[in-house]
């Protein structure tokens, strides 16, 4: 078959099975499976040779090992009290901002987002706790709503984040470069998002009605000590690879050792937690894993198709510029983020979208970080966003709803990507000052 | 009956693999100590370490199925009528069990060659790699085993498999 046919087959044949229902893993490996057998015409003897140590080689990886200790690191962190914590430790600091304890959802969700690698278990951990207090003392619902499902989503883009493991593997990036470049425009999410909301309540004081009374310096400094082991986690992770003395897979398990400390002292929190913690993280692992060894088979496949140079000499005899060509990635990747969730979107688009943005001279550690935007934006966009699902679970509003309260921050999220792009430094200052010295 | 001992014998092979991310947690720590405190390596642990985690993926990956955690788009799924979707969930288990079966049989093809060339993992030669390849073998039937039940249920107009947990991997 010729190259360009050979390439939309393999892409047709690959939504189609997906879009059926099949799970992530077998509908990546039997793309595989049917290319190498019908558009290469490889024997079939010849196709499980190639796919036997591609598929179990893939995750015998001690850098893929990160995935299971970070997930075992949040799954014990979610267990314990630290979102309570967190909340009454953000109050004095936060309650007289315009917009006073809608920040807490903010504020929340970043310092979370430093011990978890997931956006769904940032909003799930900071939502349950914050939008109840909020409803109690009458803020605007569909701010509250709205903001923690957005400020969620920077649970991927502040380190450690799974999404990272998986887009520096796929594509031989650094992980510890994408650790150091997330951190930057994450804080700068949250400011956007802090400064929404502090404009909306000075616009309009009815979204935030109570004045909160004045903190004494005792309030202030009790925060500080409930924050205090949160903080203690991100100076063991964050502070191990930002130090260049800890691999990511290194710091993570640091991070289950103080996971585990912290949750000692944690009144709720038992030897029964620690096992539920495991097995939540193994269930994602079997599901991120398998779905990574078909995606790195798909990757070969792709390769002894000739794909990505086919994609790439298409793509450049339409002579895009640069930034014609990041627009139009990014258009695609918020379309397709709407109704696939980011670890697939990933691995199924990276062998294509790599070596484009490669060769249009981007750099590989800011691209992750665009890369991370653009899904994050599909956390909080129907029909499939996660963040929307959890802030349903948690608060029990229509998903149409935290949609819409949603929307203004995704918006904010498209600023971000502009700036992102218009200043790559913003990602890239803090990797080339931590580790080109 | 069957689909209770199969539920359970996956969920104890997710407990080993439970236990295999404890012992690589373990690992880890032990040559940040090692590095550490007296300058040196355990050079073993990049290697052990990537076979625990083939082993934990694989070892998992029924129980996860079970519980629903493995994701699928079912963005339509979710939409067809009940004999249709039926149907659709049945045929997407026969072509997952195609597929594994395919991928089971290879590995098992490696697993007899690793032994009859007693070919052993590099750089330590500490492990022989018909070992780590026999678990992961062995995490595949099980998951083999735990579609065919699965499949048993559906027909007979059993519930689908349900994530009882919200995912946890954006």
């Amino acid at each position: 078959m010729d190259a360009v046919p050979a390439a939309l087959a393999v892409l047709a044949l690959m939504f189609v099975l997906l879009g059926t229902g099949l799970w992530i893993f077998v509908a990546l490996l039997l793309t595989s499976l049917l290319s190498l057998l019908f558009i290469a015409d490889f024997s079939i003897g010849r196709v499980g040779a190639i796919i036997q140590p591609v598929f179990v080689q893939s995750v015998t990886s001690w850098e893929l090992a990160a995935i299971p200790l970070f997930l075992w690191m949040g799954e014990i962190v979610n267990r314990s009290d630290i979102s309570e914590r967190l909340f009454r430790g953000l109050t004095p600091w936060v309650a007289r901002l315009p917009g006073g304890l809608l920040h807490t959802n903010v504020g929340g969700c970043v310092l979370f987002a430093a011990v978890s690698g997931s956006s769904v278990a940032t909003a799930a951990t900071i939502g349950k706790v914050t939008t109840r207090a909020l409803e109690q003392r009458r803020y605007d619902t569909r701010l509250s709503i709205g903001s923690v499902a957005a400020a969620g989503s920077i649970g991927i883009m502040i380190p450690p984040s799974l999404t990272m493991i998986i887009y520096g593997l796929i594509s031989e990036v650094s992980v510890a470069r994408l650790f150091a470049a997330g951190l930057i425009p994450g804080l700068l999410l949250g400011a956007l998002y802090s400064g929404y909301i502090a404009s909306r309540a000075l616009a309009n004081p009815d979204v935030a009605p109570v004045a909160e009374r004045k903190p004494s310096f005792g309030d202030l400094l009790r925060g500080l000590s409930d924050m205090a082991m949160v903080g203690f986690l991100i100076v063991l992770v964050l502070g191990g690879i930002y130090s260049g003395l800890a691999t990511p897979s290194e710091a993570a398990a640091l991070g289950v050792a103080g996971a585990l400390l912290v949750a000692a002292f944690s009144t709720k929190f038992g030897l029964s937690d620690v096992l539920a913690a495991a097995m939540g993280a193994v269930r994602t692992s079997a599901m991120v894993g398998s779905a990574f060894a078909a995606a790195l088979l798909l990757s070969t496949t792709m390769g002894y198709l000739h794909m990505p140079q086919t994609v790439a000499s298409w793509i450049a005899g339409l002579e895009l510029s640069p930034i014609e060509l990041i627009i139009v990635l990014g258009i695609f990747y918020i379309v397709l983020g709407c109704v696939l969730e980011s670890i697939t979107l990933i691995l199924m688009t990276m062998p294509i979208s790599f070596p484009l943005i490669v060769q249009a001279g981007f750099d590989p550690v800011w691209f992750g970080v665009f890369l991370v935007l653009v899904v994050e934006m599909g956390l909080v966009t129907p029909p499939i966003g996660f963040n929307l699902f959890v802030i349903r679970g948690v608060t029990g509003h229509a998903i149409g709803r935290i949609a819409r309260g949603a929307f203004p921050f995704f918006l904010l999220m498209l600023f971000a990507t502009v700036l992102i792009t218009a200043f790559p430094e913003i990602a890239l200052w803090l990797p080339q000052t931590l580790f080109d010295r | 009956m069957v689909e209770r001992v199969v539920s359970t014998v996956s969920r104890i092979a997710a407990y080993v693999a439970a236990f295999v991310m404890a012992c690589m947690t373990a690992t880890v720590l032990l040559e940040i100590v090692v590095r550490t405190f007296f300058g040196t390596t355990t050079h073993a642990a990049e290697e052990l370490v990537g076979f625990g985690l083939a082993s934990l993926v694989f070892l998992a990956l029924a129980h996860a199925m079970d519980r629903g955690s493995l994701i699928r788009v079912d963005l339509i799924l979710v939409r067809l009528s009940g004999r249709l979707r039926r149907a659709v969930e049945l045929v997407s288990i026969v072509v997952a069990l195609t597929v594994t079966s395919f991928v089971g049989w290879y590995v098992f093809l490696a697993i007899v060659r690793y032994w009859h060339r007693n070919t052993v993992s590099a750089p330590s030669g500490l492990v022989p790699l018909w070992i780590p390849q026999g678990i992961v073998f062995l995490g595949i039937v099980l998951f083999c085993i735990q579609l065919i039940v699965y499949f048993a249920r559906v027909a007979r107009g059993g519930a689908y498999a349900s994530d009882d947990d919200a995912p946890e991997f954006e």
